[in-house]
């Protein structure tokens, strides 16, 4: 298993604490999805908090969340049109989700979930299946031209092309986000012990926005590929 | 705002040139995994692992150009609009 860490992780030490532990003293639970449980209750407060009174002028949480959402809103629609709203949630949920679970990797005593593969390839794996889903009831059998390419002659050629270039998606979108992040707690990790506190703060202005640049880079591949889903083969 | 910038056409053409190395690789990758579990289950070494490795490369190729081709439109689109309102503001 690929995991950073000499660090100390403080959801690991709380279930060795709670006594959920097998006998080789490793937590019953992996990390990564002890982080996952995190991200996912911070994200379940911080909603419910922020939507709880709405008001005409937005204020605090909920003006966050309006600007994120309202901002990424006119993003698909200036890239999809009116047939992004029927991906819009899903892509929004896929972004907020990436971010917090990259952002959550900066904080002493925790790790992001990101810099592991299996959370990643869960989220494309989603992706992946969703918009051929919605490639099959959109389109019908007419789905296969997506993959045949426009010259008929040329469709043994093109077939195996296509097919390939669209397994390599969730492949590209997993290991880039892995990657990525997992070299970023490695840096920082190595830093940290080079000059602990010092050397690290700079680094980490670089890293929230290579955060959010990762975050947004999957938002839009996923996009990008809902959106030729829709389109007419050609 | 942070997020209001990637409206931004440079911003989006930017991060998708950064995308066209790894899915030149990934496809490649991709190919050569399927040939070679295939070769293992048909016992075939190594027919299919050159076929499917031949495939993945032409595949990461093709998306590689299909990537250079979407931006390079997108900039020719934005040329020609900003033609035509120049056009128009002249009249």
């Amino acid at each position: 298993m690929l995991e950073v860490a000499p660090h100390v992780l403080l959801l690991e030490k709380l279930m060795d604490v709670l006594g959920l532990v097998d006998e080789h003293g490793h937590s019953l639970v992996p990390q990564h999805i002890l982080y996952t449980w995190l991200v996912m209750l911070m994200l379940i407060v911080l909603g419910w908090v922020g939507t709880r009174k709405l008001e005409m002028i937005p204020k605090g949480l909920q003006n966050f969340w309006e600007i994120i959402i309202g901002g990424l809103e006119d993003f698909v629609y200036a890239n999809m049109g009116p047939v992004g709203a029927r991906v819009f949630p899903l892509l929004m949920t896929l972004f907020i989700f990436i971010l917090f679970c990259n952002f959550i990797g900066l904080f002493p005593g925790c790790n992001a979930p990101t810099a592991n593969l299996n959370t990643n390839a869960a989220l494309a794996i989603a992706v992946f299946v969703w918009y051929n889903v919605l490639g099959v009831k959109e389109h019908g059998i007419k789905y296969i031209k997506h993959f045949t390419g426009p010259i008929a002659w040329l469709i043994p050629l093109m077939l195996p092309m296509e097919i390939l270039s669209h397994l390599a998606r969730p492949l590209s979108l997993t290991v880039r986000l892995f990657g990525n992040i997992f070299g970023e707690e490695l840096v920082l990790l190595l830093f940290f012990m080079l000059l602990p506190v010092i050397a690290t703060l700079p680094i980490y202005f670089l890293y929230s926005l290579a955060d959010t640049i990762q975050a947004f880079i999957f938002f839009m591949l996923s996009m990008i590929y809902f959106k030729m889903t829709f389109e007419e083969a050609h | 705002m942070f997020f209001k910038n990637w409206n931004d056409e440079y911003v989006t053409s930017l991060l998708k040139a950064s995308l066209v190395g790894i899915h030149l690789v990934t496809a490649t990758f991709v190919g050569l995994a399927i040939g070679y579990f295939l070769d293992k289950w048909l016992k075939t070494k190594p027919v299919f692992t050159i076929i499917f490795l031949l495939f993945g490369i032409a595949a990461g190729y093709k998306n590689m150009y299909m990537e250079i081709k979407g931006i390079y439109n997108k900039k020719n689109n934005e040329n020609n609009s900003e033609n035509v309102k120049n056009e128009n503001d002249k009249k």
